[in-house]
């Protein structure tokens, strides 16, 4: 039997390298695909803890069909932003889309 | 012009390469993994997790620091599929259809058409911002805090158990009927939104008679 | 219990992968033992060898129409993650599961008549 941990550890690992993207990456899709590394981390635990501490072992799964629909959803939505900025300036880069910057 | 397509000598090397890489990297951890199986150290579902793991964090290492964005592109595919495996050993099926269908099948698709879309001819490739070690920082912060909590926490925890795809059907529908409508309004919205976003800004003649009409 | 039985799918998908990659090594292996000629050509090389010529680099940018109907394929395909549940017991689920999925695919059937109807579903 695989206990708890192993999933908690394997999904904060994979969580910490989705944020790590996040903030190091430039490009608007890689930022996303950063993202998606996140998304699936916060996944994995919510189906580990329905599986292993849930009594009726259910909620997390529902919870985690949810989360991949709003994660399709937001890609979709946000390639078309990066399409459009990209349309408009020729670049994809998050850091040279900066005109409502402070 | 010849020399601008990719030419089956290159694919050849590409694929040695990476295979290469890829046998290196997983001959140890396959080798280790057996061993301990033959040893009764693990079993076998164990030995599954762990080389499924192993596959999630390199496909991970890949996606946030290789600085070609289509190969970041195909080991986030890799650590996607990882989780489908992650969703099987846990018992739930119906998640791993659902992660090998929508991450697997549509998300990447999505992301490679952005990445092709995108893609200025002669950009120089610096994926990197200048915020690097910063992002390096703070991320090792979120980890060893989350690794420290799992660590210190002590979860009274049960056997995982399998869920059917009827069970889930008789769930959702009975419990969980709105949200499962506010999806497909969530869908709706992005559907018209990237539709709205996206697209072209030449006004179809139709259009442009609607407007005149209202103005 | 499903790991046990999900376990004869990943033998089977070894065993799949070994196809592909089986004449690549053994083929690679020839070419290190000096047993596989190389005379590389021009014309050899090409992406194919016969039919129509390929032309332009693999990295490209493509179109931006293509963009729109990968979207229509990625909400497409998440109804129907959401509908796989409900057809494959909708025997037994009560008059109102029936309703509640005749909404969702309503909903879901305006933003594919809205689609049209802005011609986001036309090659322009």
């Amino acid at each position: 039997m695989i206990p708890l941990e192993n999933f908690l550890l394997l999904s904060a690992v994979l969580f910490a390298f989705g944020f790590y993207g996040v903030l190091a990456r430039r490009s608007a899709i890689q930022i996303l695909m950063a993202v998606e590394l996140m998304l699936a981390a916060v996944s994995i635990n919510l189906v580990a803890f329905a599986a292993y501490t849930d009594a009726d072992r259910f909620t997390g799964i529902v919870f985690a069909v949810f989360v991949i629909t709003v994660a399709a959803a937001e890609v979709g939505l946000a390639l078309g932003i990066v399409l459009r900025i990209y349309r408009e300036r020729a670049t994809a880069n998050v850091d040279e889309a900066s005109t409502l910057k402070w | 012009m010849l020399n601008r397509l990719p030419i089956p000598a290159q694919f050849d090397r590409i694929i040695v390469v990476g295979a290469t890489i890829a046998v290196l990297g997983a001959l140890p951890i396959a080798a280790v993994l057996i061993a301990l199986l033959l040893l009764d150290e693990l079993t076998a579902p164990e030995v599954v997790f762990w080389a499924v793991a192993a596959l999630i964090v390199a496909g991970a290492l890949g996606t946030v620091l290789l600085p070609n964005i289509v190969h970041a592109a195909v080991s986030l595919v890799a650590t996607l599929l990882g989780v489908a495996g992650i969703y099987l050993l846990l018992g739930s099926e119906f998640l791993a259809l659902v992660q090998l269908l929508v991450y697997g099948g549509g998300v990447t698709i999505l992301l490679l058409f952005g990445l092709m879309l995108t893609r200025a001819a002669d950009d120089p490739v610096i994926a990197d911002g200048a915020q690097k070690p910063f992002a390096f920082g703070v991320a090792a912060l979120i980890g060893g805090i989350f690794v420290a909590a799992v660590l210190d926490a002590n979860w009274s925890q049960t056997d995982a158990a399998a869920i059917g795809i009827r069970d889930i059907g008789q769930r959702l529908f009975r419990d969980y009927g709105v949200p499962f409508e506010i999806a497909s309004l969530v869908l709706l919205v992005a559907l018209i939104g990237a539709i709205a976003i996206a697209r072209s800004d030449q006004p179809e003649p139709e259009a442009a008679e609607a407007e005149e009409v209202t103005t | 219990m499903i790991p046990e039985q999900f376990g004869r799918v990943g033998v089977l998908m070894l065993f799949a992968l070994s196809f592909p990659a089986l004449p690549l090594i053994v083929s690679q292996l020839f070419y290190r033992l000096r047993i596989r000629p190389e005379h590389p050509d021009p014309v050899k090389n090409a992406t194919y060898e016969c039919g129509v010529e390929s032309e332009g680099s693999a990295w490209g940018q493509f179109n931006a129409r293509y963009y729109l109907f990968a979207l229509g394929f990625v909400i497409f395909d998440v109804e129907v993650v959401f509908l796989y549940p409900w057809a494959v017991n909708h025997a037994g689920l009560a008059l109102g599961a029936l309703v509640k999925a005749a909404v969702f695919i309503g909903v879901l059937a305006f933003g594919l008549a809205y689609a049209w109807r802005r011609g986001a579903l036309e090659w322009r």
